[in-house]
């Protein structure tokens, strides 16, 4: 039961981070194609 | 001749008169139970797509069962127990549904083609525009995944079959099957069907869920964002192979799953129309077609029935529930945090259902404030989910056979 709720805390943790390591590389994404591209990104107030 | 050789004409009455009482009452439940499902998805109740065939396939392989040659009884659709090359080649022969369940069913093929038309309907867009936000949103509504887990081992499965069942909490249908596939060969059968069931269930469910943990008051909350941001096909395709090449590194196991999806993703921004009226027609309505085909021919009485069935009937509704309260519970912390300003529905769209329960938390909001979108915020919870349900098989397929 431990070795259970160890991998689930492990399982957790990996995934957190693997997820919020996804959407760093989003917004890397972002910045580096509005710096190197340009031109195609506008923000608009809604 | 006899009385018994003319009965003989008729296997299928024959086999059943000679069968246990267990296997007779299974066969017959069975054949009711696929009528009912395709009654279920002709109503819309359950997916139709699925449950047709597959509630077709259920009745027809507990109605048409025979004597083989062997003297054993059977049926001329699939053997999925056969094992030994010598044996399967000649089921091959014989079996009108062995090559699909061979060739396309057992590696995980077919779950691979139906990603791969998934990632030809999603818009990425809709996470690139908030990537922190969905992915929140998106662990939260992994919940269940998380929680059965232990659960299950707490109830006496082995830890493969734990994970594969705590799978059911992503509410995505090819990652349960890969997982099971993977993890528990034995019991992947009624584990698909279990979760493909209950995934049905999740249209008729999840808004009963809703109404009772959010108060109309707060479904009723319009979501404003302060920034839109224009995300072009060039953006997402960049996001298409860069993460599918980071999450293959990262986990070389789950690697046909993430492939799959984003090849699907790439071939719709990089604009490839014919193959995206391919993979998002043929492909995946054919590869349907033939999953609940399978499902259903598998859900023969002597297969399916198993000690631990009620144990994994259980265990899914549980994970599926975890699931929704979790996505919730997310959307109520992002509430809190956003100063009150956020819709607490948009959450249970983290539940990996494309694209089911993004348009569930949309209705359930439309019904008590009609002009509210949350759709766009949904959809992105929504695609963020596949792609944490994804990771979290890769952790489960890789970290789980380490334990003893």
């Amino acid at each position: 039961m431990n070795t259970a709720l160890l991998t689930t805390l492990a399982a957790v943790v990996i995934t957190a981070g693997v997820s919020m390591l996804v959407a760093g590389l989003i917004k890397a994404l972002h910045f580096i194609t509005r710096r190197m591209i340009g031109g195609h990104h506008k923000e608009k107030r809604s | 001749m006899n009385f018994s050789d003319l009965f003989g004409i008729f296997q299928g009455l024959q086999t059943l008169a000679h069968a246990s009482p267990l296997i007779i009452a299974a066969r017959v439940g069975f054949m009711v139970l696929g009528l009912f499902l395709v009654y279920l998805g002709k109503r819309g109740i359950l997916e139709p797509l699925l449950m047709v065939p597959m509630g077709l396939g259920m009745s027809a392989v507990n109605a048409g069962v025979l004597v083989l040659d062997t003297g054993a009884p059977g049926t001329l659709f699939v053997d999925p127990l056969a094992t030994g090359d010598e044996r399967i080649f000649a089921l091959l022969q014989i079996d009108f549904l062995q090559p699909i369940y061979t060739f396309m069913f057992s590696n995980g093929l077919i779950a691979c083609f139906v990603f791969m038309g998934i990632g030809v309907l999603l818009d990425v867009g809709y996470v690139l525009a908030r990537p922190f936000l969905s992915m929140f949103l998106a662990l939260c509504a992994e919940l269940g995944t998380f929680l059965t887990f232990p659960v299950a081992v707490a109830l006496g499965l082995n830890f493969n079959d734990s994970a594969s069942i705590a799978m059911v909490g992503g509410a995505d249908g090819p990652m349960v099957l890969y997982t099971s596939l993977m993890l528990s060969r034995d019991l992947f059968v009624p584990i698909g069907v279990v979760a493909y069931l209950y995934l049905g269930l999740t249209y008729g469910g999840y808004p009963y869920l809703i109404k009772f943990l959010v108060p109309p008051k707060l479904r009723a909350i319009p979501v404003v964002d302060r920034k839109v941001l224009v995300v072009t096909s060039e953006e997402k395709l960049a996001f298409a192979v860069i993460g599918c090449t980071v999450l293959c590194l990262l986990f070389p196991v789950a690697a046909p799953l993430f492939f799959s999806l984003f090849l699907g993703v790439a071939v719709r921004e990089a604009g490839l129309h014919y193959f995206v009226d391919f993979i998002g027609g043929p492909l995946l309505y054919g590869a349907t077609l033939f999953l609940g085909l399978t499902l259903g021919v598998l859900c023969e009485a002597t297969t399916i029935l198993n000690p631990k069935v009620f144990l994994l009937l259980f265990l899914g509704i549980f994970a599926l529930l975890m699931s929704g309260i979790g996505g919730i519970a997310g959307g109520y912390i992002v509430y809190f945090f956003s100063g009150r300003k956020f819709n607490p529905v948009i959450g249970i769209a983290g539940v990996s259902c494309v694209p089911t329960t993004a348009k569930v938390a949309q209705k359930c909001v439309s019904e008590v404030a009609p002009g509210v979108l949350i759709l766009p915020h949904a959809l992105g919870a929504n695609i963020s989910g596949v792609i944490t349900s994804a990771i979290i098989a890769a952790i489960y397929v890789t970290l789980v056979p380490l334990l003893k």
